[in-house]
This record gives structure tokens, sequence and C-alpha cells, in this order.
């Protein structure tokens, strides 16, 4: 580790570093199809994608195939990206990639939309909830974004484009496919199955924050 | 928790998402990697590729082979006119005076067209310019009776710029020509014999006709037959004294008629066009280190030019280009701090990172100095060879660093401002051609190659430069003479 050390005169360039740089120097090599570059940017922005994938999809599995399918998409319209015109490059970066990433899980719903629609809670969610897993008396985070996940899909992702990306059921419908009414029952009962997953999950008076 | 509402539900949702992070170490890059190497194979790539730089190849390859094909279709095609209408030019003149369009400047003797008809001395079929196949190649010459024995106007129509140079000089002249484009003024001698099988060929006593569509005045000697052919006989003589001198012909009679070795008489229209100048754009490739690259600098700027002989001119120009390139790492070491001025790197680094691969940009002022050869040239078409030096001032220097620290493959980018000037670093080659489409006015094709003659840049780079040069030319007269 010695010879890992900076010299003098690295130091001196520390001063100098900055982040915005060091992101745009990553695009660059982004666009230039660089794997070192694409490896780099992946590994800053997998945690990004995971928390995006992860309250649309149940199976880990098919959460790592949206994540990489959207990643893909990333570094092919990187080029698109025009950092220049943002102060922050990697706040910029990070919504246009959530837009990325929130399209490739309403197209892969929409791909597996056939088979996915349902109206009843799964197996697995009356297992969870009876399960009581960490048996507590109050939610945490992590029992929220669980019990979004265990609602059927589509439920779960009418629930997360309104109520967390911030959609119109007008936006929403468009991208599904489905009615404004439909896309209003279907929140109106995921809010409802939501409600019943929470207080089958734990007996809680009193919502607290994460540790 | 069943008194939650809706907007409770919502919020806490809401808070959640924002905050709680999954874990994600079951995400593998290796798996990502694959899914790019099939969509995305990744570059660079070391070597020549021509797949990767066709563009770069056969952009300028079609330029050439248009050229190219220009010149040989349209000889194919003259040359199946010609013997479509049976025509044989028996003595196939030299072209002492082919290139006097150039010969610094424009200068278009004609007084040749008179000692040309000289050398038109034609025999039937086999040997002979026929009559009818001066019509077919849609010369008209008139020699026109005006009014008095000995006086002929010859009335040049030409296609050819020389000869509209020569026109609209003579024009300016006050000479009167009643539509004509070139009048030349002084006698026109023209001897030679004429065979034709045209019957329309007819002699008179004030002139002859050719096609139908020629008259002469003058002491013409002419033997004609009327029943097969018609025959004028030598010495075929075509005076005038003091009259004005028509001709009215196409490109390949006048052609032929300019490139007579023995002028009769000196008298010429002298058009200088020796200077030219240009606006020249096209896009740039450049390589430094074998690495391909997929990134198009750019060209764009002024030329000038100037003519030393008829087909030797000296060139120059200020062309502001955009370079891009990639070069292999290992060849190159990391700059003292003292030309970094931003550096975009979160982590402290080892010194001497072995570095993967640089990517470049310069932005460059250039400045050419070449000597160019016209070595071919067909009506309006010049072929070129063109060869210098150029000089580079780079302006700004940008390098985006690859390398890996502790098996972590990171970036970082550095940017120079400062000038740095190399005087003749660039040896610069290039074959093209030059189209003529207006007076004074020409498009020229140039894929060129600039080979480096010395390291340049903060790495020192030797940037090797090819693309190709899309120019539009004007050459104004400089002065009209006669001599």
């Amino acid at each position: 580790m010695v010879a890992l050390l900076p010299s003098p005169s690295q130091k001196a360039l520390r001063p100098l570093i900055n982040g915005n740089h060091h992101i745009s120097a990553l695009i660059a090599g982004c666009r230039q199809n660089d794997r070192a570059s694409q490896k780099e940017l992946y590994e800053f922005l997998k945690g990004y994608a995971m928390k995006i994938c992860y309250r649309y999809q149940h199976n880990q599995y098919q959460v790592e195939e949206i994540v990489n399918e959207g990643f893909t998409k990333f570094f092919k319209n990187i080029h698109q990206f025009d950092e220049n015109r943002h102060l922050e490059i990697s706040m910029a970066l990070k919504g246009w990639f959530k837009r990325i990433l929130v399209n490739t899980c309403i197209d892969y719903y929409r791909k597996n939309s056939s088979y996915l629609h349902g109206q009843m809670l799964s197996e697995e969610t009356e297992k969870i909830a009876d399960h009581g897993e960490t048996g507590l008396d109050k939610l945490s985070y992590k029992e929220i974004i669980e019990a979004i996940r265990l609602l059927s899909p589509a439920y779960r992702t009418v629930f997360n484009l309104f109520v967390i990306e911030g959609m119109s059921h007008e936006e929403i419908g468009k991208h599904l496919g489905i009615s404004v009414g439909a896309s209003k029952s279907n929140l109106s009962k995921a809010r409802e199955n939501l409600r019943k997953i929470l207080t089958k999950k734990a007996d809680v008076k009193k919502y607290v924050e994460p540790i | 928790m069943s008194n939650l509402s809706d907007k409770e539900i919502d919020r806490l949702s809401r808070e959640a998402a924002d905050s709680y992070e999954p874990d994600d170490s079951f995400l593998s890059w290796s798996r990502l990697e694959q899914q790019l190497t099939q969509q995305m194979p990744e570059r660079p790539h070391d070597g020549f590729r021509f797949g990767r730089i066709n563009p770069y190849v056969w952009g300028p390859a079609i330029v050439l082979l248009a050229g190219a094909s220009f010149f040989f279709v349209k000889n194919i095609i003259y040359s199946q006119h010609s013997t479509r209408n049976n025509q044989t030019i028996s003595e196939p003149v030299s072209s002492s005076a082919t290139n006097d369009k150039q010969a610094g400047g424009n200068t278009i003797h004609l007084d040749s067209v008179s000692s040309a008809a000289s050398k038109v001395a034609t025999e039937n079929k086999s040997a002979s310019l026929s009559m009818q196949a001066l019509a077919s190649a849609d010369a008209n010459i008139k020699n026109k009776k005006t009014g008095s024995p000995g006086s002929t106007q010859l009335v040049t129509e030409p296609q050819s710029s020389a000869f509209t140079n020569a026109a609209s000089s003579n024009k300016r002249t006050g000479r009167k020509g009643s539509g004509s484009k070139a009048m030349v003024p002084g006698s026109i001698l023209a001897e030679g014999s004429i065979v034709s099988n045209n019957s329309n060929t007819k002699n008179g006593l004030n002139g002859f006709e050719i096609n139908g569509s020629a008259e002469a005045a003058g002491t013409s000697d002419i033997k004609s037959n009327h029943q097969n052919k018609n025959q004028i006989g030598l010495p075929f003589i075509i005076t005038s004294g003091s009259g004005l001198g028509r001709v009215s012909g196409n490109d390949s009679l006048m052609n032929q008629l300019a490139r007579s070795k023995t002028p009769a008489h000196q008298k010429s229209l002298h058009l200088n066009r020796s200077l030219n100048i240009g606006f020249a754009f096209g896009p740039d490739y450049t390589n430094a280190g074998g690495i391909a690259n997929n990134q198009i600098g750019n060209n764009i700027g002024l030329t000038v030019g100037y003519y030393l002989t008829s087909r030797l001119s000296i060139n120059t120009g200020i062309i502001y280009s955009n370079k891009f390139y990639w070069s292999k790492g290992h060849n190159y070491s990391l700059q003292q701090p003292a030309y970094i001025t931003q550096i975009a790197y979160t982590r402290p680094f080892a010194p001497p990172a072995p570095i993967d691969y640089i990517n470049g940009a310069s932005n460059v002022w250039e400045l050419p100095f070449t000597l160019r050869f016209d070595f071919a040239h067909h009506n309006k078409t010049k072929f070129f060879a063109n060869a210098g030096l150029s000089s580079y001032f780079i302006m700004k220097q940008t390098y985006i660093y690859f390398f890996h620290w502790a098996q972590n493959p990171l970036a970082y980018k550095v940017t120079d401002n400062q000038q740095a000037n190399y005087w003749f670093g660039v040896a610069d080659i290039s074959v093209g051609f030059e189209a003529e489409i207006g007076k004074g006015f020409s498009f020229q094709a140039e894929p060129f190659l600039k080979l480096p003659l010395q390291n340049m840049g903060m790495e020192n780079l030797k940037l090797t430069s090819y693309g190709f040069l899309l120019s539009f030319k004007y050459a104004p007269v400089l002065s009209r003479s006669k001599k």
C-alpha cells in the first residue's frame, strides 16, 4: 500500500478534483463504449436503479433483468444526454436514468401483462402477512416497500406510477394501455390491498423511522 | 392500521420509496457485461479495421470514382458519337497550346483557330474530316460574306469556357458581332482539303458553305463534286482582310482548332485567372496510435491558390479543424501536473498508473503550403495531385485517460488551453479533381492524407489525418490583354 500513497504532486492535484468532471469523463467514456467507464458508472448507479426497479417487481431475477435492460438502454442512448445543460450532472443523470428505468419497468409489465393481471392478493402476500417476519409492532420502510411488492402486478404498477412517480391517470392509461377509469380503479384497489397487507403484517400503531 | 387513510398510505409509500435502499449485492456486472458485449461490442479495437473506417475510405473513393467515371464516360460518348458520324481527324494535332486556358491564367489564342484550319486536311472517309462529320460535331463554321470580298467572319459558339471567356472579352472590345460570342479581328487564313459526302457543300465565288450553314467570302479555291461528294480542293484558303472573324462550333472542333501548332497570325486574348480563392470544408478522421476511431472531426476554412505555370500552382489557406482520436495508453505517460488544469477524479491514484487508452480532442488552426500539379484535363474538369507541408497551431487539447488503479477502472480528464505551434509539422498529400461550374467558379473534391513529421500535442502524439475537402472556388479575372 505504500506504493499507492499519492506523491506530493498528486496531493497538489486533490483540490482540483471535481465530481462533475469525473462524471463527465465517465459519460465521455461511455459514449466511446468504453467498458471501464461503463462499469464505473454502473457501480455508481446500480443502487439507484435497484431502488426503483425493486418496487415494480417481486421476483429478484426479474428485478435484475429489468435493471440490466435499463442499463443497456442507458449506455446505448447516453449520447442523447447533454451534461452541459445541467449544473449538477450526477442529479441530472439520475433523473434521466430514472425515466429510462421506469419506462423499462412499464415495458416489462406490458410485455407480461397477459398473465400478470390479477385482482387478488397473491399467496405469498397472505403467507408473509401472516408470518410476521419481524415480529415488530411497527412498520419500517422496508416493510412498506415489501408490502407494495406484494400487490398484484396491475395494482402495483399503477400504484407506483401514480403515488411514487407522480403520473396522472391519463398518463398511466396511455403508458399501460388501459382506460383512465381502469387506472383509477386499480389505484383504489391497490390502496385497499396495501392497507390490508399492512394491517395484517403487523399490528402497528405508529410508524417509525428505520434504524 | 385500519385507520390509515389513502393520503397517509401514499405519504408513507413515498417516504419508503425515497429512503429504502434494497440490497443490490445480487446484481452482477459480469451479467450486464455479457449483455453489453452482445448488443454493444466493445471499442476501441486495435489495428486497422476497414469496417470501422469504411465511411472515411469509401467517401473519398466515391468522390474520385465519380470524377473518373465522368471523365471516361464522356470520352466514350464522344468517341461513339464520332464513330456514328464516321468522323476521322486525319492529322491529330499536337497540343502545345492545350492548356493555354490554365497557363498563367486563361489565355486563348484565337489566332490558332485560323491556323488550325490549315491542319485539317481530309480525304474521303478514311482520312478526312468530312463535311458531314463537321456537321455532326455541331460545328458550324460560317464564313459569311460581309459585303466585300476578302472580309470573313469567323463565328464561334463555343461550349468551352476558354472561348466563352474570349467571347466575353471580345465583346468588351466594342467590336460589332451581332450576337456573336467571339469576334476575331484580323485576317484569317485557312488552308486545307476538305472532302465531304454531304451534298450540301457548295462552292462559289464568294464563299463556301458547310452543311448548308457556312459561307465563305474571299479567295477560296474550292473544287466540289456534286455527284457523290463535294471536294474542296487544295489549297483551301479562307482569307479575310480586315474583316471580323466569327467561328461557330462546339468544343470538339474548337479544341482541334485550338491545338494547332503554327499560328499564322499572333492575335490572342489573355484572361489572367491565375489566382483563385475558395471555401473548403469536409470531414476529418484522425488516428493516433493505430486505434480505430468513430468520431469524425471537421475541417472548414479558406484557401488561396496561384498558378505559376499552366499546370503548376501554389496553394495555401487557413483551415480550422476539430480532431478526435484514440491512442493506446502504453505508449504514453502521464504528463507533469503543471500541464493539468482540470482533473476529474475522486480518488488518489498511484503513479505511474498504466494508462489503457487515451481519448483526445484538439482544436487546430492549420496553415498549409502545397504545390499542385494538374496532371490531366478534360473539358471543364482538371485532375490534380497536391503535396506540401502544413503547420499546425493547436489551440486547445482535451484528453481523457482511461486506466486501472487497484483493479478499478478509472478515468480522468485533462484540458490544456495553451497554444502550441508546430511549423511544417505535417506532410500533406492529396489528389482530386476540380470541375468548372461557371465563369470563374469551380467545385473541387480533394481526398487528403496528412502524415505527421513530428510529435504534437501535450501527449506528443503522431496525428495522422485523412478525409476529404470539398471546395467552392472562384478565380477572378486579374487582367485582360491581347497578344
